[in-house]
């Protein structure tokens, strides 16, 4: 991971062709590749086998070149679980992010565009959400229902709209006071038609920055939710989940919170730098603040 | 000023009745209750009794009046597994959650403004680049990740401090460490804007051209300033903070309410999910409305929107 590139802001942020950092991006693809081919790459992530539980990862001396990170305490090669709970958290990460900027946007823009009690009632919604902790409903809400992917992703856009409803909502008070909007009026154009043609283009690239540093949000908050057992049920692997296995065995297996954790952060901050990036590019002036 | 306390005190109503809805719904999707209250072994006849006696032979709607009713006479029903009143076992577990929490609040506003101040106030060292790789990267690293590496580090590897448990001091450091590095990065992150923002005033610049010190520049000037917009988000943050203790207790065995409220979910025992629900969001969001009242009185400019 090289934080230390990070050392140089604005570096990336202007008068460049490629207005963003390349080692989030290769990261990030990295990632999605590994992810796509695990099956081709790893070991099967089911297959137990009780003679080689625990194994350290190869490069330390009782490891074997079988299982490069080693294995967990049913002899699962932690290679293969680790790849496949990286393609859980990143469809469950993007698919979260999208279905909260669905919800997030269209409550903003409805906010922005209508005023009045709408507005009120969307903003105050939206201030509860951001004050709630939201895990703490999570908990109980995927505790009673089981934790199923479709009821965890519906409760993982829950945490997310109301962040993009505030932004979005800013940016429409201010692009509707703008003369297009009044001459689409003019011509006739409908409620609808002016929030998602005309409206909607001007706002979707502030979007595209929040939906980046929400696929991150969403990955850690998947990872709590598996590691307290309320996320993808085992025995399919998740980060989480083998995170939550390793702090049982913390002081026998280091890398099964190790080996994980750090792949998980690496993903975090690849999102999160990307997402600088696009911020700093789609708007100067917070470049000059960093 | 009273308005803007009866609309707070609105809001903590309608929160409360908004999630109490949505747990029951999900309890009521989940299943029969009944079958956990009574045990394999009861007869079709008790069963039958124990589900009238619960009202739950009756409409959805009539049941939903029913639950509400409950809410607001604090009758949470005594605990399936344990047999204790579920309102006291939520109130019991509060206290070393609440404790959890604060300390962790403290120590990273502690940390925060130091670390803030110094990455705006020499922007330009490298000393300030190092301190906000680090915030950036501290912003990243999941509660889950942080507190077992601490273990790790500190109770596995060097056996400094225990490693899970909440008897003594040192019991309580490595899980307020964990609870407050994440908030401790967001807070610099916020303190260094700030400062940047502050030391660009009219005022910064009147106090060099007067030939001020530096640091006294920095500190009475700048730092004075910049604490205002970060002191308001606190209350905020609080919700989120009481969030990641659920984590935080999970990780290190902490007998706090989120603890509490986990065991309690994965186990069924409704009437302690419901208290424990409860119990927090009223916590929270009081917090949250205690703040913005205090925030007022220090403010008036804020009074003054809020009675707009």
């Amino acid at each position: 991971m090289p934080p230390t590139v990070s050392l140089a802001p604005n570096s990336s942020a202007s008068g460049r062709s490629i207005p963003v950092r390349l080692w989030p991006v290769g990261l990030l693809v990295l990632f999605m590749s590994l992810a796509l081919l695990a099956p081709l790459i790893a070991l099967d992530p089911l297959a137990q086998s009780l003679r080689d539980r625990l194994l350290p990862p190869a490069w330390i001396e009782e490891g074997s070149m079988k299982h490069l990170f080693g294995t967990d305490q049913l002899g699962r090669d932690l290679l293969g679980r680790l790849l496949i709970g990286l393609r859980v958290s990143l469809v469950i990460g993007l698919v979260a992010a999208t279905s909260s900027a669905l919800l997030g946007v269209t409550l903003g823009m409805l906010a922005g565009y209508f005023r009045g009690a709408t507005e009120s009632v969307i903003m105050r919604l939206a201030d509860i959400q951001l004050a709630f902790p939201l895990l703490v409903l999570a908990i109980a809400i995927l505790a009673l229902v089981g934790g199923s992917l479709v009821p965890l992703v519906l409760v993982l856009s829950l945490f997310g709209w109301a962040v993009y409803a505030r932004v979005v909502r800013a940016a429409v008070l201010v692009q509707r006071q703008m003369d297009y909007v009044s001459a689409a009026r003019t011509a006739g154009a409908s409620h609808i038609s002016i929030m998602f043609r005309h409206l909607l283009p001007n706002v979707i690239a502030t979007v595209l920055v929040l939906w980046t540093f929400s696929v991150a949000q969403m990955v850690v908050l998947e990872g709590a939710l598996s590691f307290l057992g309320l996320g993808v049920r085992p025995p399919a692997p998740s980060i989480g989940g083998i995170m939550s296995d390793g702090r049982q065995l913390l002081e026998l297996a280091w890398w099964l919170t190790v080996v994980p954790g750090t792949a998980l952060v690496a993903l975090v901050v690849a999102f999160n730098a990307l997402g600088d990036d696009l911020r700093d590019w789609l708007d100067p002036r917070t470049a000059d603040l960093r | 000023m009273t308005r803007l306390i009866l609309r707070r005190l609105l809001e903590l109503v309608i929160t409360l009745v908004g999630i109490w809805t949505v747990l029951f719904f999900v309890i009521r999707l989940s299943g029969d209750p009944i079958a956990l209250l009574m045990g394999p072994g009861a007869s079709s006849g008790q069963i039958e009794a124990m589900r009238t006696d619960l009202g739950l032979d009756q409409s959805l709607a009539a049941q939903y009046l029913l639950e509400l009713k409950r809410m607001a006479a604090l009758d949470f029903g005594r605990s399936i597994r344990g047999g204790q009143l579920a309102l006291d076992l939520a109130w019991s577990r509060l206290a070393v959650s609440l404790q959890l929490t604060i300390c962790a609040m403290l120590v990273a506003l502690l940390l925060a403004l130091p670390v803030g101040i110094i990455a705006a106030a020499w922007r330009e060292r490298r000393v300030a680049q190092l301190l906000l790789a680090i915030t950036f990267l501290g912003q990243a690293l999941p509660i889950f990740w942080t507190g077992p590496m601490l273990i790790l580090l500190l109770s596995v590897a060097w056996q400094l401090l225990p490693v899970a448990g909440w008897q003594t001091p040192s019991h309580a450091v490595l899980p307020v460490a964990t609870l407050a590095s994440v908030l401790l990065a967001k807070l610099a992150r916020m303190v260094r804007a700030e400062m940047l923002d502050v030391l660009e005033q009219d005022y910064i610049r009147t106090a060099r051209s007067k030939g001020l010190l530096r640091g006294t520049i920095i500190l009475v000037h700048g730092a004075r300033n910049a604490m205002i917009p970060v002191v308001t988000v606190i209350g905020a943050e609080f919700g989120q903070l009481v969030g990641a203790a659920v984590l935080t207790e999970s990780i290190f065995a902490i007998p706090g309410i989120g603890d509490m409220l986990l065991n309690a979910a994965l186990a069924r025992d409704y009437p302690v999910v419901q208290a424990g629900v409860f119990v927090i969001t009223l916590v929270v969001v009081g917090v949250n409305a205690a703040v913005d009242v205090a925030y007022s009185f220090i403010d008036p400019r804020v009074r003054h929107a809020a009675d707009r």
